[in-house]
């Protein structure tokens, strides 16, 4: 199992220091890319859909963060497998191809993170806020490492799926409410309580904003979907990575 | 002792293939991308077995199933039937350099592909000398992989391989690149490995040093063991169908 991790994590950073290989600001864009989408929402809706809500900047960036780490993970994910040099060469957990992703996105969020650090302090809210949103983030992290294994093993077959989950990931953030208050909106309220990024974000939300523990409902889909999805993941992985090496 | 045993081993793919379709087929193709495809045996019931210390050599020509057989041996490769029986550490080396990282330095490539064979990080730092001088790649740690020539890569890989002490080891197509000094201080380390007791299973198209150093030569044709035996009478054998 220390050797699965091992292997994860090697892959993780090797990935990591390849993406910012050559780049004048490297890890310094993925501090940029959240800011300037923060920036730029904050700036349209602050005014209008963000009137009612109380400290709407960290509402906003909330979702911003733990959706990207959702949208980004999964669609790389999707060529996790495919992508990868070693398969034809090395007998290893070929999980750890896909836990390595996650691991990647990980290290990049905690650079993310650093944006909401400065936010809390700049509002004036109690910085141990910070904690309850780690807490929810290793519950989305086992959500996205389920979601991740299932996408990375049917794209081997089904290479539409990329472009599907893609289309797929940008409906969902409309319908999430990450720049919007659910309140009042029955249609969205019930179309959400299928979607676990709803879960997770009104669980962060209500745990740093209103210092609240969450409804019991909201608190049951935060442990629920990444078990279902988790489980779902390794059974799906595992019964196709057989053929793997077939399909490259 | 018996390292390797392969009774009745049979592997087929699914292939591209462009006879016997329909119009609809074409057109559907045209939209969609998706080739007509058909069933190829490329190992049919292949049976061998490689004792303790003993080097085996595989000859065929291309497409002959050679690879497939290595990849089923240590299970990168889902075999259709048959038994394979491996008793030891396996260590394979098939197309080890493409797996490596052409925008990394040597130190990160060997790093990666250690852990890849399943090295601890403790083992890494031990051996990373050893495997750097053996290469004798000491002034090139901090080169990226790309810069490097083809003989240098498999200089490196082929260090790695050594360190790994390996009691069953698969090498596909190893000796084609590399300087003639190094390919004799690798062959000659191979020797050493096989009188220790390390099975060796070696394919290649090098016809000279399967000849010299390897105890048996089997020759798969179209996924057949077509002969298995003394390696000058196998390969004469070989020489007379390929020309």
């Amino acid at each position: 199992m220390s050797s699965f991790f091992g292997l994860s994590w090697r892959l993780a950073a090797v990935d990591f220091k390849l993406r910012n290989e050559g780049s004048y600001l490297g890890t310094l864009w993925y501090f940029l890319n959240p800011l300037l989408l923060f920036l730029t929402l904050n700036f349209v809706f602050a005014q209008r859909l963000g009137a009612d809500i109380p400290d709407y900047p960290v509402y906003l960036l909330i979702g911003i963060l733990l959706f990207n780490f959702f949208t980004r993970t999964t669609l790389d994910a999707t060529q996790a497998v495919r992508e990868s040099g070693f398969i034809k060469s090395f007998t290893f957990k070929r999980e750890a191809l896909v836990l390595s992703v996650v691991l990647k996105h990980l290290m990049a969020h905690i650079f993310e993170s650093g944006l909401f650090f400065v936010v809390l302090l700049l509002l004036g809210l109690p910085l141990y806020s910070i904690l309850i949103y780690f807490l929810i983030l290793f519950f989305v992290a086992i959500f996205v490492f389920g979601c991740s294994l299932l996408l990375a093993a049917l794209t081997m077959f089904f290479t539409d799926l990329a472009n599907v989950w893609s289309f797929f990931t940008t409906l969902v953030w409309f319908a999430t409410p990450i720049f919007y208050s659910i309140e009042g909106q029955e249609t969205l309220l019930w179309v959400n309580q299928a979607n676990p990024m709803y879960y997770f974000i009104t669980a962060s939300r209500d745990g740093i904003l209103t210092g609240v523990v969450p409804e019991l409902q909201i608190v049951i889909g935060v442990v629920l979907f990444p078990l279902i999805t988790l489980s779902l993941g390794l059974y799906v992985f595992n019964a196709l990575k057989p053929k793997f090496a077939e399909m490259i | 002792m018996q390292r390797i045993s392969v009774q009745n081993l049979s592997k087929s793919y699914t292939v591209g293939h462009k006879g016997s379709q329909s119009v609809l087929d074409i057109v559907v193709s045209l939209f969609t991308g998706r080739e007509h495809k058909k069933p190829l045996l490329v190992l049919d019931n292949v049976s061998f077995s490689v004792q303790a210390g003993e080097i085996v050599g595989i000859v065929g020509k291309n497409g002959s199933g050679k690879s497939t057989l290595l990849r089923i041996l240590v299970d990168i490769l889902e075999k259709d039937s048959g038994e394979v029986h491996l008793s030891g550490k396996v260590v394979p080396l098939i197309q080890l350099g493409d797996g490596m990282k052409t925008r990394l330095t040597l130190k990160d490539n060997i790093y990666l592909a250690c852990t890849l064979l399943g090295f601890s990080q403790r083992e890494i730092v031990e051996k990373f000398d050893a495997i750097v001088a053996y290469a004798e790649l000491e002034n090139f740690v901090y080169t990226k992989w790309y810069q490097f020539s083809l003989g240098m890569k498999q200089r490196a890989v082929f260090s790695i391989i050594i360190h790994t002490e390996p009691e069953i080891l698969l090498l596909d197509e190893v000796f084609s690149a590399g300087d003639e000094s190094f390919r004799k201080k690798t062959l000659t380390d191979m020797l050493k490995f096989a009188h220790a007791g390390t099975s060796i299973l070696m394919v290649g198209h090098g016809l000279e040093i399967l000849e010299k150093y390897c105890d048996r030569i089997i020759w798969i044709d179209a996924g057949k063991v077509r002969a298995d035996g003394k390696p000058t009478e196998i390969i004469n054998m070989y020489k007379e169908h390929v020309t």
